[in-house]
């Protein structure tokens, strides 16, 4: 070899040789080494290529990013790759440019090579396109080594040995904490007490306090072991998931409704984070936990517990106005790359680490990423979009294709039967203005206001109708129409008895009760069946509206014994669920309710009408959402019974076939739809340009997806812009969480180091690069990176090694020699003792809600909604207080609402979901005294709390005792019991429990 | 102040940073010094708060986090009023003076190649302003019939008629007057002038935001949020009639039973502190409890507005009987002014609520705009003149500065087949007034139809830059460091519009 210049990074091309698919860069390396006989690079090659296209290829302009004027710049190629094969003249893309018989593609432009140029090219390129470096070559090259390049963060993760091998009872993270210490003379405080430990093990792992039977059995327990156990009882915790979960959505800026000026509810957001929780309590390991994030429905596309985790890309906002309602494309654009650039800035500051955002107008000011780089991460997510998708598809197509079949059954055994039951008497019929024997007019109707029979004239909207005020209908068998609207009562007659329980509609109504489907109905068929085909009959009913039959007359001439309405009733709407509300009633009696859309099919009803009964009454209503599309009808709307002749045989066959019906509809209702969530819904990848300062309306070239060059250990995933949007985030997903990525391990150990000591090793905990801090303890942080990688990636591992440390266990007031080691290190980054700590927002919450007793283990499922909802353009959420067992759940499991965050908890910090929050911020207000000292919640647990006490003992001083317990984890001295005493005495129990809510012992953790 | 260990001294109120501020620097730098020996842990490069363009963060006390600090240079005014009228407030029918559209009225706007459309779809023709303009003042400045008492004050104002905004939707367009950027989870201006300046006034909020009595703007609390900044900082919501939240004792608990409650929780939180001598943290919680019963005081005392003078009453048009809701709007204006007067130092004044529908509580009039700007006019006009009047008397103008904005203007058409003005983010007017501002000025015009923004073009940025100037901080280096990015109001924009300064 000449020289190895070309093989700066040994590693990289190791792993290229070994990927026969990037055959060309092994190639390259004979660049150089070949000599060329015929062809001298000096005297034939570099004046041609300096001369013919060094004015674009040159250090001026540098187009697409190649030089052809120095060495090293030639072999890297261009930004579209290599362009020089060495050995190959025809595999060379400078080759293809410069013979390109498409003159607009042809280099140089407007000014081809000569024949013998290329020639000459070609012989060069043929015999190894040797280029040996001149002493140019070499400055250049050197001149363009970047040193950003040796940034910490970028360097593969090195499992340290350990300070000091020769203690091997220390604990190794105590070997490294207790080595740097030593260095500035500083000690480790002592272990901290029993009581203090539990609830500081306690809040960091579950989120919550120890009840006081938990702190009693581990400060008695003699076992040498105690501790270690205890760790691992609360490890086991099916709670340790929701807390840990709660970091996670912190950096996923998750919640439960889209942002933006229309705050729209995501319905099934909560199964991300459910899935979150579960991963963390099974303890995935963290490659595939970030893997099936990234990419789990591609990787897996059926399988809920891959797709489902995908939730993560679209936890943050989306801007439903600049995205779908705005008619003016700029916006468009805009909200699009505003959405790919917080997906991407998401991603890659919770795996990585790295400000990738800071590139998205120019290069990163800090960090070795170029905006080019920006739009190659943009570009592995340009297929998603976020939206309400199937966590099964495949499940969701056998869901589909069994609703449909039993459908198709159910219609064509209803046939069956109705041509079985023989001389019925019809509604429809009756509604035509007949006798129900078919004498009436199809298509003719009543106006539910006015009782008048329609012939045709469709009609709209009824203006100004009254509600419940029943008219006579056209003929004696119809004794009313009407208008229905509740809660009021409503006279099912002019004369008749009030039928109760109906909601409160928008007393609108649309065209008349028809003999057929009414004006404008979307559909008339049912599960297959055609009501409005011949052999069928359909009494289309649009809300608001309803119909009282007078059974006497319409029985008259009946030919059976024992009458019994049956139909279908359906919505021919095209709101897929809660179109519509029916009700059927016999003498005002509510008999048959439901709610209908689209997807609900046909529901048959089957009910008898009791000797005496006077009237049938069908009712269809608005469902409180309007009127449109409300197009409830009855199929086959029938009444007959025990005919007088017929045989017993025939008999047995309809009551078997009646059967049968039941039984399928039975089944129909009993299939599980498949759930859906709120994550990525796959397109085909955008095409990405680099946008000139971020500008959408200034796209520059488009951009091939891409990944971080700057962790030059790592290999690149072959990706182009015809890649799929499974291959790029399949590919994307390997990079993060390749064993030798040196950012995915370091940036998880260190998040879970801040969650147990308040700081990071690293204290931008999402910023590794240049502008971020440096490492108090580097080669903790790389051993402990390590450690997880070579154990599965388990988080609970490095959980266990974190808390079983001394650092974590040893005291963190009291600590003998603290105000030399304060004037020493103040910021504790040495960790002279443990720190600290503020509960956040929602442990507040939670530990109020287990002092009090009130809070409510369930877990999983949709999330409590503390908030009034009212429906709107722009969603109106009004915060209501939480004084209900449903409402007292964690509050991991809270709805939440971008637009209108809860005032008590956001008085408490709680960050807004519209940030990424790598570290929770504190502060100390007035605002959250008062919010502490009077807030309804807080006032309504503190009664809760003393109920608690009374139930619990009448002592008084056993009282005292149980609060101090529940709320501290301990019992009172005796200073503090007779203020207790004094304060109980002076006003109530519930005074004091409140004051317990307010103390700084409640609410901080040694 | 720079922190030379690490971006530990970023993170304001960390309690464990408040040792180092509250007690001996030379500890951090001691480390410091240390650890660089080791050759790992040398200060990075944004360390560079002692350059003169560096960053200039300041140091919070987190157990006085409204203490007043220190401006980066001598401001022209301590207060700002800022009044932000919700729904885009059209120019060319109130301040934006355009005879052209009398001349061209019902006429087609020529419009270069583009088809215009806007917001809600197609324009119509140009429309003349729907009330009469009239000089008004010393200054004969042109204004409209709809504010007939704003009229009368134009000599005090300092009208941009060349403002811009960024989107032409509310929500987007009112996140950026409010915070500078369109996006949600910025921090307000009234924000940021917090964090940097705290109050003059210990035992009210530094910053109150007070909501139209018809309700909240569009994007509803984020315009006065925190965002990243620490939630001390976020504006404090209260309105004439609705105290702040969690202020009062509850009504079952006696002030004797609330005294010893609280005499018992002191008691507690002292020997809790005796166990952990030097937490300030502790120590900070108990004095903002202490700060929370003078607030209390205080704050109720100020939205009591019994003391006032049916003069004063009657100057606002809070006595007005026959418009309850002026009545209310003009009871926020006197509570505005209280607040001015006790220091607060940021007060946020909402005019127009966005839940009652497009048009129908505030200025966003697409359809019927004379029948809607009918009511919000008298609203609105009589209340904020009294004000700014009584503001003036009172001798308060000399140190606050008042900004009346909106969140961008109207077309000067009609839109297609209705008779109200769409949005038009190109070109409108906000107007200053008060400390450090030229009085009866005029900056900046848009063209002779009122559409787009001509002469000196001035953004949100340069409003936002040109406050925090009077206040006395340079917009470039007041920053916090959030997500790998030292963050300004500003962003990497904004320049002070030198031109309107006194």
């Amino acid at each position: 070899m000449h020289n190895t210049i070309d093989n700066p990074r040994p590693d990289l091309l190791q792993r290229h040789f070994s990927n026969l698919g990037l055959f060309v860069a092994a190639v390259l390396l004979s660049l150089g080494n070949t000599s060329a006989r015929e062809v001298d690079f000096e005297r034939d090659i570099r004046p041609l290529l300096r001369e013919r296209c060094g004015d674009c290829h040159g250090p001026d302009l540098e187009e697409s990013r190649l030089r052809l004027d120095v060495r090293h710049r030639a072999v890297r190629g261009s930004e579209f790759g290599p362009v020089i094969v060495a050995g190959d003249a025809t595999a060379s893309p400078l080759i293809e440019r410069v013979t390109h018989a498409d003159e607009d593609r042809r280099m140089p432009p407007d000014d081809a090579l000569t024949e013998q140029e290329i020639d000459l090219l070609r012989r060069w390129i043929d015999s190894g396109a040797p280029w040996p470096e001149s002493d140019a070559d070499r400055q250049a090259r050197e001149d363009e080594h970047d040193p950003r390049l040796e940034h910490w963060a970028w360097q593969p993760v090195q499992r340290p040995p350990l300070p000091n091998p020769a203690a091997p009872g220390l604990h190794p993270i105590d070997q490294f904490i207790q080595a740097q210490l030593a260095d500035v003379g500083l000690k480790a405080a002592s272990v901290a007490d029993r009581r203090t430990l539990i609830r500081r093990l306690s809040f960091d792992l579950l989120g919550l306090p120890p009840t006081p039977e938990d702190v009693a059995r581990f400060v008695t327990d003699t076992s040498p072991d105690a501790y270690e156990q205890l760790v691992e009882r609360l490890l086991a915790s099916p709670h340790f998931g929701e807390r840990q979960a709660r970091h996670w959505l912190d950096i996923a800026h998750y919640a439960d409704t889209h942002g933006f000026e229309r705050d729209q509810i995501r319905e099934n957001a909560w199964r991300y984070r459910d899935w979150l929780i579960r991963a963390f309590n099974d303890d995935l390991g963290y490659d595939a936990f970030l893997r099936r994030q990234l990419a789990g429905d591609v990787i897996a596309p059926h399988d809920p517990d891959f797709t489902v985790a995908t939730g993560f890309l679209a936890a943050g906002p989306w801007d439903f106005v600049g995205q779908v309602e705005t008619k003016n494309g700029v916006l468009r654009r805009q909200a699009r790359a505003d959405d790919l650039d917080d997906m991407i800035t998401q991603v890659m500051t919770a795996a990585c680490g790295v400000t990738i955002n800071c590139a998205r107008c120019h290069d990163h000011k800090l960090d070795p990423i170029s905006q080019r780089d920006y739009y190659g991460i943009v570009a592995l997510f340009s297929g998603v979009t976020r939206g309400e998708r199937s966590t099964s598809p495949a499940a969701e197509a056998a869901y589909t294709a069994e609703k449909e079949r039993l459908s198709r059954e159910i219609g064509e055994a209803r046939t069956r039967l109705g041509q079985l039951s023989g001389e019925s008497i019809d509604l429809a019929d009756i509604v035509g203005g007949g006798d129900g024997y078919g004498s009436g007019q199809r298509g003719a109707g009543i106006h539910p206001a006015t009782g008048a029979l329609l012939v045709g004239s469709p009609m709209g909207f009824l203006e100004g109708s009254t509600a419940n005020a029943p008219v006579a209908g056209p003929t004696p068998r119809v004794a009313a129409v009407f208008i229905p609207s509740g809660p009021d009562p409503l006279p099912i007659t002019p004369e008749g008895p009030p039928l109760t329980g109906l909601t409160k509609t928008s007393a609108a109504a649309w065209d008349a009760i028809r003999n057929g489907p009414v004006n404008s109905q979307h559909s008339t068929v049912l599960d297959g069946v055609d009501y409005a085909s011949e052999g069928h009959t359909m009494l289309g009913l649009h809300a608001n509206a309803g119909i009282t039959f007078d059974l006497t007359a319409v029985l008259q001439n009946a030919a059976f014994t024992g009458p019994v309405f049956r139909c279908v009733v359906g919505y021919g709407g095209i709101t897929p669920t809660d179109g519509a509300d029916y009700t059927v009633a016999v003498d005002a009696q509510i008999v048959a309710h439901g709610r209908l859309g689209r997807d609900d099919g046909g529901v048959s009803l089957d009910i008898p009408l009791p000797a005496g009964s006077r009237f049938l009454t069908l009712i269809s209503t608005d469902a409180g959402n309007g009127i449109s599309h409300d197009q409830i009808f009855f199929g086959d709307a029938r009444i007959d019974g025990n005919p007088k002749t017929l045989s017993e045989t025939r008999q047995q066959e309809i009551d078997a076939a009646r059967k049968t019906v039941a039984s399928m509809e039975a089944a129909r209702n009993a299939l599980q739809p498949v759930p859906t969530f709120y994550g990525p819904v796959a397109q085909p990848p955008e095409t990405i340009h680099r946008l000139t300062r971020g500008n959408p309306e200034a796209p520059a070239e488009a951009v091939a997806p891409g990944t971080l060059p700057c962790l030059a250990g790592l290999e690149r995933p072959t990706l182009d812009s015809q890649s799929s949007d499974a291959e790029r985030r399949q590919a994307f997903a390997h990079w993060v969480t390749d064993p030798a990525n040196p950012l995915t391990p370091r940036v998880i150990a260190n998040r879970l180091w801040q969650h147990h000591f308040g700081t990071g090793l690293v204290d931008t905990p999402s910023d590794f690069g240049l502008g971020g801090s440096l490492p108090s303890h580097p080669e903790l942080l790389d051993w402990l990176a390590a450690e997880l990688v070579s154990h599965h990636w388990s988080l609970k591992h490095v959980h266990r090694l974190i808390c079983t440390s001394h650092a974590y266990r040893q005291q963190s007031h009291g600590v003998w020699g603290a105000p030399a080691a304060t004037a020493l290190d103040s910021d504790n980054r040495l960790l002279w003792r443990q720190n600290p700590r503020r509960l956040d927002a929602e442990s507040i919450r939670d530990a109020v809600l287990s002092t009090s007793g009130c809070l409510n283990l369930e877990m999983y499922g949709p999330g409590y909604r503390d908030f009034d909802y009212e429906e709107a353009y722009a969603p109106v959420y009004t915060s209501i207080t939480a004084d209900a067992p449903p409402l007292w759940r964690r509050t991991i499991y809270r709805f939440i609402v971008r637009s209108t965050p809860s005032p008590f908890l956001t008085t408490l910090d709680c960050p807004n979901p519209a940030n990424l929050t790598p570290v929770r911020l504190e502060t100390t207000t007035a605002l959250q005294s008062l919010a502490l000292l009077n807030n309804d919640f807080l006032l309504r647990q503190a009664e809760h709390f003393s109920t608690r006490l009374r139930e619990a003992t009448a002592d008084r001083d056993s009282r005292i005792s149980l609060a101090f317990q529940l709320a501290f984890q301990r019992e009172p001295d005796n200073a503090e019991r007779t203020a207790a005493r004094e304060l109980i005495q002076e006003t109530d129990l519930t005074q004091f429990c409140r004051m317990l809510f307010n103390a700084n012992e409640f609410i901080t953790f040694d | 102040m720079d922190q030379p260990l690490s971006h530990a001294g970023r993170h304001l109120l960390d309690r464990r940073q408040f040792l180092q501020h509250g007690g001996t620097g030379l500890g951090g730098i001691a480390l410091a010094a240390l650890l660089a020996e080791e050759g790992r842990t040398a200060a990075p490069a944004a360390a560079s708060a002692a350059a003169a363009d560096g960053p200039i963060r300041p140091i919070i006390d987190p157990s006085a986090p409204y203490a007043p600090r220190p401006p980066h240079f001598q401001p022209k005014a301590k207060n700002v009023l800022l009044i932000f009228c919700s729904g885009a407030i059209s120019h060319v029918d109130t301040f934006d003076y355009k005879p052209e559209l009398l001349k061209r009225h019902d006429m087609p706007m020529p419009v270069d190649g583009e088809k215009l459309i806007t917001f809600q779809g197609e324009q119509g023709n140009l429309i003349k302003p729907q009330w009469e303009f009239r000089p008004r003042g010393e200054s004969g400045t042109m204004t409209s019939d709809l504010l007939p008492h704003l009229g009368e004050l134009a000599d005090e104002m300092c009208f941009i008629h060349s403002m811009t905004a960024k989107s032409n939707t509310h929500g987007p367009a009112e996140n950026q007057m409010a915070t500078g950027f369109t996006l949600d989870g910025f921090p307000s201006v009234g924000a940021w002038v917090t964090y940097a300046l705290g109050s003059e006034c210990r035992d009210l909020p530094a910053f109150v935001a007070i909501p139209d009595p018809r309700g909240v703007p569009q994007v509803g609390p984020r315009q006065w949020q925190s965002a990243f900044l620490p939630a001390v900082f976020q504006g404090t919501p209260m309105s004439a009639d609705r105290p702040i939240p969690n202020l009062a004792r509850p009504d079952t608990i006696t002030a004797d039973a609330d005294r010893a409650s609280r005499d018992f929780l002191a008691m507690l939180n002292e020997q809790h502190l005796a166990e952990h001598p030097r937490d300030s943290d502790l120590a900070a919680r108990i004095a903002a409890y202490e700060l929370a019963a003078k607030m209390q005081l205080s704050a109720a005392e100020i939205t009591d507005l019994s003391g006032e003078t049916a003069a004063t009453l009657a100057l606002y048009g809070a006595d007005d009987t026959a418009n309850t809701t002026k009545a209310r709007f003009a009871q926020n204006c006197i509570l505005a002014r209280r607040l001015i007067e006790k220091g607060v130092r940021f007060v946020q004044l909402f005019n127009g609520a966005y839940a009652m529908g497009e048009g129908v509580g505030n200025w966003d009039g697409h359809k019927t705009l004379v029948d809607q700007y009918s009511v919000h006019g008298p609203i609105l006009d009589q209340p904020v003149a009294g004000l700014l009047r009584d503001l003036k008397d009172r001798g308060l103008l000399a140190d606050t500065l008042v900004a009346f904005v909106t969140e961008f203007g109207r077309m000067p058409t009609f839109q297609k087949g209705a008779s109200g003005r769409d949005h038009n983010p190109s070109g409108f007017t906000v107007w200053l007034a008060g400390a450090g501002v030229k009085r009866a000025f005029h900056y900046g015009a848009t063209d002779e139809f009122g559409y787009k923004a001509v002469e000196n073009i001035s953004t949100i940025y340069d409003l936002h830059a040109t406050i925090l100037h009077l206040l006395g901080l340079q917009h470039t280096r007041l920053t916090y460091y959030n997500n790998g990015l030292e963050r300004r109001l500003t962003d990497v924009h904004g320049h002070v519009i030198e031109p309107i300064l006194a």
